[in-house]
């Protein structure tokens, strides 16, 4: 009985010393919202980390009186990130807690530089979620926009989060992209990377201070702007507007967005908003010569009607579809244009002839980019169907403008 | 040996969670890249062979352990030799398995913690189960196994809701392939699980309905090996061939990228969960045999008094059978199979076999001579 | 180990070799000169006094039977155990009234006289022994004296105060019978077997207990109840060699299977139709006279998240219900484990702003999320047990007040954040959703084990002591029936009372490790069908 005891007392006792290595107080960690990686002096590596603020986080119970600003900006240098993520602890009085940073931004100067180096820390730490979001800093490092207060939420850092996710399911013209979306894409061969890009207009000063979030319109807004293209690992070069809404139609990433159709001498005549876009991409070699397809399904309906067609009519609405599916085969053949221009397969047309052809791939991967891709003829087709005008269907109002 | 019984579907239970075992949870034949599902299925095929042939010579002996019956066909002392052989093999296997559960812990959440805390708590709990005895260890595997299949579906539910699984990555099938499939098959997976089930032909004298082992058996390494390969298709759907080549832990990448409605994400502690159950299974089932094939050959009284050493050597073995996690894998990839796995696995078995058919042989025909003669 | 007890031990006096504790018992009944009655009336009445020490409330009513020849008796009773009436009307009135009316009998036969032919009381029975005689006198029985006769009659008058059959106040019903047992033993027996009109329902009586000598009886039903299992019931209680039995927790403590596990392997209950459901599947109950508990055995650990009303309502919400509590259970258990795990080792698990909302409440707090959670979880139980004594009139008032106000000003204060108080009520609130009681005191001991191993090492420690817990309770046995059943071993034919309730006519056999025999309980084709000719 008494062997017993002294038997489980001893297991006890081990168990207690297990003791608490990875034992970490909620209030010892200090929860980093967003990273930003940004060259410093003589190329070092320059991290910038926005610190949340739990206490000035509206909402709480536990806030006394005063309140500052919910985030806290932290920056700090090294050869590399680790040696730079570490060093931070020289200044902060919390130990970095990166499972919640839902952004990671790369000031242009370094993605053009080359992501690779950067891009090992994120996918082998345990403690970094590859599902952040990455996003460039377009024309500015990521410290300055990591400083800017934004006024709708209390952490900037979702700003550029949800901005990034409704863009791209609204509007088109940007990528919601992870990190650990981007990783394959990195070295692969057969497709090349796309990163969306963030802005910040206006003063760029007033724009780390309450100041920005007191008035009723931020000094320093933040944009998201345009589809950084990648060789490889270097940025290259920037598709803006429609063009990178192009991009996103033929990756796929089209949820819903509005398209223009000009209509006899009326420029954007009538808006359409497309509600379900599906594309696939077909590829297939004969005579040791690659062919694609690119294939879009389209759906959507006519909300806005600037001229006066009578819609009531089927045939009429034929029309309109048939100006839609060339406007969306335009937008599309002037990005495969641009990426052919700089020799960047960013589709991933490579791919698809990797499973349709190992063996053709095998012989032209290396030269898929420079040689191949930029004279490849890339067929498109487009469904597209225009399947109801909503509430009205005549724009009898421009009916009777007409007839003034 | 206890004085236990299994029932089928105990039996059936126990070897489908040792084969899921931390096989579900590390890169099983990562090397074929996409059709790494393809060459799990083949190996579970080659199992079920492996498990024939150990279950034909039990038919020729029932109702005894490996160690005894072993010295019946080889003779005593060659007999003794071989068990004493087996049960530090089945030690070593035990210990290679605490360290990869343990390695697991460490690296994904538990990275400050010294390795010996995490095995010697894997290793307590061990000792409490083998304590209990086998029928205790059956039950629970009951209750763990439906809780396995619970998480299992769920996560398979949750992944094809959030959208992750992309077919396009499984391409190219098949194709061009066929040496590097058939050299993992060869080398990896027929041994690592599925050849693993040497580890029960020392369960075979619990079974009640013994009629059924054959069929238990093979069905139980089937399914498992469907679920393995199952598990390596979504892996390989969601993650990419680049980033499935190269990740550790695939199962875990796959679950971080879960995210329902901003809401359900963070899924990782499922994982940990899932590996616990796989791991604790494998570990307590090599653990339990090893310290049976002692008891039977020391003819012990009772299994119960060695276990605590045996918990002892296990944890320290599992702290220094490699220095580091890459030099664990790599042993275990490229030493164990040909060296270890091969004769333990398939290389005596198939000759106790052949000697036990001819000594079978050899008494029907005597039997047939005597009773024309009588 | 025996280096530290030399260091602190106190120089031991030398015992004397191997004395057994001596059972003093003199100046006790059995210390009477001799074990039968005498023939001397006087002497007779002389033992009983001196036995029982002059007692107030032992009432000797001395009776002339006859005079010629003269015949004297003496009617002994305890005041406060007879009924009076009976014993007024029954037996002393008869006496004196009707014995004179017949023929005179002699010394000899007149004892058969008055136990065959003259008292109209419903059981009369013979005492020899003086053992007999007090353990009679003392069950409320009238014992009648009669000089000359070296034996004493022993008439059934057991009257005195009892409770009568109320409502249940822990096992509160919505649908089924309202009924609940007393303190009475024949009560109780009886209130089962009206219930179970059949001559299958056997009962036997034991008495345990050295000097309280309590009645206990044993019912099962005969051919359906295990005979192995009625054996070894027998075996358990007759090895009982205690002193007292003042409620029937000391039976389950003294018959259980393993006494060092926090899981009870014997049921209780006070419902008579759950001790009549658990005699239909082959249980055997212990009744306990002086306790409103009924024992049943073998228990099994499904049965302790059952409650009678899962039966009397229909299938698909007593399978929700089930579920739920089974839900509840969990959560009670692993409920502030799991807070203290997720806030100092996996906070990646909690979505970002409930991390940033727990964190800023938490930088008010002085402590570490373990020592919150103990603090938290222990002034709870306090709060419970006083909630408990407190009598009834205050208690509501007090408690509810209690504990809104200290929850209120303890947050205020700083000393513990709104999380863990709403950790700690879902708790406790799972906790009461336990049908059992016996289990929910289980759960709360097994809740700080596991807040203890989440400290230690997060997630993984709350795996594994819910696997050393499986482990555990897979091992345990209720009367060599395995505990876990049909859970583990699984029975798929007995799965249709666990956790989900199949629909009543489906339910067509008994639990088959319990009742070996006898086990199809209904027909087939029970499935309530309109009939055939709809309609017409």
């Amino acid at each position: 009985m008494t062997k017993r005891l002294n038997l489980f007392a001893f297991i006890c006792i081990t168990i207690l010393l297990a003791g608490c290595w990875n034992h970490r107080e909620l209030t010892d960690i200090g929860i980093i919202a967003a990273v930003g990686i940004d060259y410093g002096q003589d190329k070092r590596y320059n991290m910038t980390f926005q610190f949340v603020n739990p206490k000035n986080i509206a909402g709480n119970q536990q806030t006394s009186g005063l309140s500052g600003p919910a985030i806290t900006i932290y920056e700090s240098e090294g050869d590399n990130l680790l040696e730079a993520a570490r060093a931070a602890s020289q200044h902060v009085s919390r130990q970095l807690y990166f499972a919640h940073t839902d952004v990671l931004m790369i000031g242009e100067e370094v993605a053009r530089d080359g992501l690779t180096d950067i891009l090992d820390i994120p996918i082998r730490n345990p403690d970094f979620r590859s599902t952040a979001t990455i996003v460039i800093a377009k024309d500015s490092t990521a410290e300055q926009i990591l400083k800017t207060l934004t006024p709708l939420d209390q952490i900037p850092a979702n700003t550029i989060d949800k901005t990034l996710q409704f863009s791209e399911s609204r509007w088109g013209e940007d990528i919601h992209l992870t990190v650990g979306e981007l990783v394959p894409t990195i070295y692969s061969k057969s497709k090349q990377a796309v990163v969306s890009g963030f802005v910040l207009k206006g003063d760029k000063e007033k724009g780390k201070q309450d100041a920005n979030i007191q008035s009723s319109r931020p000094l320093a807004p933040l944009n998201a702007d345009g589809i950084g293209i990648f060789k490889g690992d270097k940025l290259i070069t920037w598709a803006e507007g429609k063009t990178a809404r192009g991009i996103n139609w033929i990756l796929n990433n089209i949820q819903s967005t509005v398209m223009a159709v000009d209509w006899k001498d009326k420029k954007d005549a009538f808006g359409i908003t497309i509600n379900l876009s599906k594309s696939k991409v077909s590829a297939n070699v004969k005579n040791n010569k690659p062919h694609i397809t690119v294939h879009i399904d389209a759906e959507g309906g006519i909300t806005e009607a600037d001229t006066f067609l009578d819609l009531s009519k089927a045939e009429e609405l034929i029309k309109v579809q048939n100006a839609l599916r060339k406007e969306i085969k335009k937008e599309i053949e002037n990005s495969i244009q641009f990426a052919q221009k700089h020799k960047a397969d960013v589709f991933g047309f490579g791919e698809k002839i990797s499973h349709v052809d190992e063996d053709y791939w095998k012989k032209v991967e290396d030269v898929w980019n420079e040689e191949i891709f930029p004279n490849l003829e890339v067929k498109v087709e487009v469904n597209a169907f225009i399947r109801r005008t909503y509430l009205i269907s005549k724009p009898f109002l421009y009916e009777h403008k007409g007839n003034d | 040996m206890e004085n236990a019984k299994l029932s089928s579907y105990q039996f059936f239970v126990m070897i489908l969670l040792f084969e899921m075992g931390t096989s579900l949870v590390i890169s099983l034949g990562s090397d074929a890249k996409q059709n790494t599902w393809f060459s799990i299925l083949l190996g579970s095929l080659i199992g079920i062979l492996f498990y024939h042939v150990n279950y034909k010579i039990y038919t020729y002996y029932p109702n005894e352990l490996p160690s005894s019956y072993s010295k019946k066909i080889v003779g005593k002392f060659l007999g003794s030799i071989l068990g004493y052989f087996y049960i530090i093999y089945f030690t070593y296997i035990c210990a290679r398995v605490t360290r990869d559960f343990g390695e697991l812990l460490v690296a994904v959440a538990y990275t400050q913690t010294p390795l010996f805390i995490v095995n010697a708590i894997m290793i307590i709990l061990c000792v409490f189960a083998v304590k209990k005895g086998i029928e205790v260890i059956a039950r629970t595997a009951e209750i763990n196994f439906a809780l396995m299949y619970l998480f299992a579906i769920t996560g398979l539910i949750l992944i094809l809701v959030s959208g992750l699984i992309e077919l396009e990555n499984l391409k190219p099938v098949l194709r061009n392939n066929w040496g590097t499939i058939l050299r993992v098959v060869i080398l990896e997976t027929a041994f690592v699980p599925f050849g693993e089930m040497i580890a029960f032909t020392y369960l075979f004298p619990y079974l009640n309905y013994s009629k059924n082992g054959r069929f238990l058996g093979s069905f139980a390494i089937l399914l498992s090996g469907i679920n393995l390969s199952i598990t390596a298709a979504i892996n390989v759907a969601v993650l990419s061939v680049p980033l499935f080549e190269n990740t550790q832990f695939p199962l875990l990448s796959t679950i971080q990228y879960i995210s329902i409605g901003n809401f359900i994400e963070r899924l990782d502690i499922f994982f940990i969960f899932a590996a616990f159950i796989g791991a604790f299974f494998k570990i307590v089932i090599f653990f339990y045999v090893a310290v049976i094939a002692t008891t039977d050959l020391f003819h012990l009284k009772d299994h119960k008094k060695i276990v605590y050493p045996f918990g002892l050597i296990v944890l320290f073995l599992s702290q220094t059978i490699a220095s580091n996690y890459q030099e664990h894998i790599n042993e275990g990839l490229k030493f164990v199979p040909p060296h270890l796995h091969i004769p333990f696995q398939i290389g005596i078995p198939v000759i106790l076999l052949v000697i036990a058919f001819l000594k079978n042989r050899k008494k029907e025909k005597n039997m047939s001579k005597t009773m024309k003669e009588g | 180990m025996g280096l530290v007890s030399k260091l602190f031990a106190k120089p031991k006096k030398k015992k004397k070799k191997n004395q057994p504790a001596t059972k003093d018992t003199s100046g006790q009944a059995s210390d009477i000169s001799s074990r039968f009655l005498n023939t001397d009336l006087s002497k007779n009445l002389q033992t009983i006094l001196n036995t029982t020490g002059n007692s107030a409330d032992i009432i000797i009513r001395q009776i002339d039977l006859a005079d010629e020849p003269p015949i004297k008796a003496a009617l002994v009773m305890v005041d406060g155990l007879i009924d009076d009436k009976t014993v007024n009307e029954t037996i002393i009135h008869t006496l004196l009234t009707e014995y004179s009316l017949q023929e005179a009998v002699s010394i000899e036969k007149s004892f058969d006289y008055l136990e065959k032919k003259l008292l109209p009381i419903t059981n009369v029975t013979s005492v020899y022994e003086w053992n007999d005689l007090f353990g009679k006198l003392l069950s409320g029985e009238t014992i009648i004296l009669i000089d000359g006769v070296e034996k004493a009659l022993s008439t059934s008058t057991r009257g005195g105060e009892k409770r009568a059959v109320t409502e249940s106040h822990n096992e509160v019903s919505l649908r089924g019978p309202k009924e609940a047992f007393t303190e009475s033993m024949r009560t109780n027996t009886s209130l089962i077997r009206s219930r179970i009109k059949n001559p299958n329902l056997w009962i036997e009586s034991f008495q345990i207990g050295k000097v309280t000598k309590t009645d206990i009886n044993v019912m099962y039903m005969k051919g359906i109840a295990n005979d192995k299992i009625v054996k070894e019931v027998r075996r358990r209680l007759k090895r009982i060699e205690i002193d007292q039995i003042p409620d029937s927790g000391f039976i389950e403590q003294l018959i259980e299977e393993k006494t060092y596990t926090i899981f009870p392997t014997v049921f209780h209950t006070e419902r008579p139709d759950i001790v009549v459901a658990n005699l239909m599947e082959g249980k055997i109950a212990i009744i306990v006279n002086g306790s409103p508990f009924v024992l049943t055995v073998p228990a099994l650990f499904i049965e302790f998240f059952q409650a009678a009303d899962d039966y009397y309502a229909r299938f698909d919400i007593s399978t929700g219900i089930r579920f739920l509590r089974v839900l509840n259970f969990f959560i009670s258990i692993v409920a502030p484990a799991t807070y203290v795990a997720v806030t100092t080792y996996h906070q990646e698990m909690i979505p970002t702003l409930l991390i940033i909302a727990i964190a800023a409440q938490r930088e008010a707090v002085p402590f570490p999320a373990y020592v919150e959670a103990l603090l938290m979880e222990t002034t709870f139980e306090i709060l419970r047990e006083a909630g408990v004594r407190l009598p009834k009139s205050v208690g509501q008032a007090v408690s509810i007040v209690g504990a809104l106000v200290i929850g209120q000003a303890a947050i205020q204060a700083g000393i513990v954040s709104p999380a863990m108080v709403i950790v700690v009520s879902i708790t406790a609130i799972a906790n009461f959703a336990t049908p059992s009681f016996s289990m929910a005191i289980s759960s709360r001991v097994i809740r700080f084990g596991l807040m203890t191993l989440a400290a230690v090492m997060g997630f993984y420690g709350i795996i594994t002591g819910l696997m050393m817990m499986t482990l555990h309770l897979c091992s345990l046995r209720s009367f060599g029936v395995p505990y876990m059943e049909p859970l583990a071993p699984l029975m798929i034919k007995n799965m249709g009372d666990t956790i989900i309730r199949i629909p009543l006519w489906k339910m067509k056999s008994r639990p088959k490790l319990i009742s070996q025999k006898n086990i199809i309980r209904q027909g087939d084709n029970q499935q309530p069908r309109p009939p055939e000719d709809n309609g017409s």
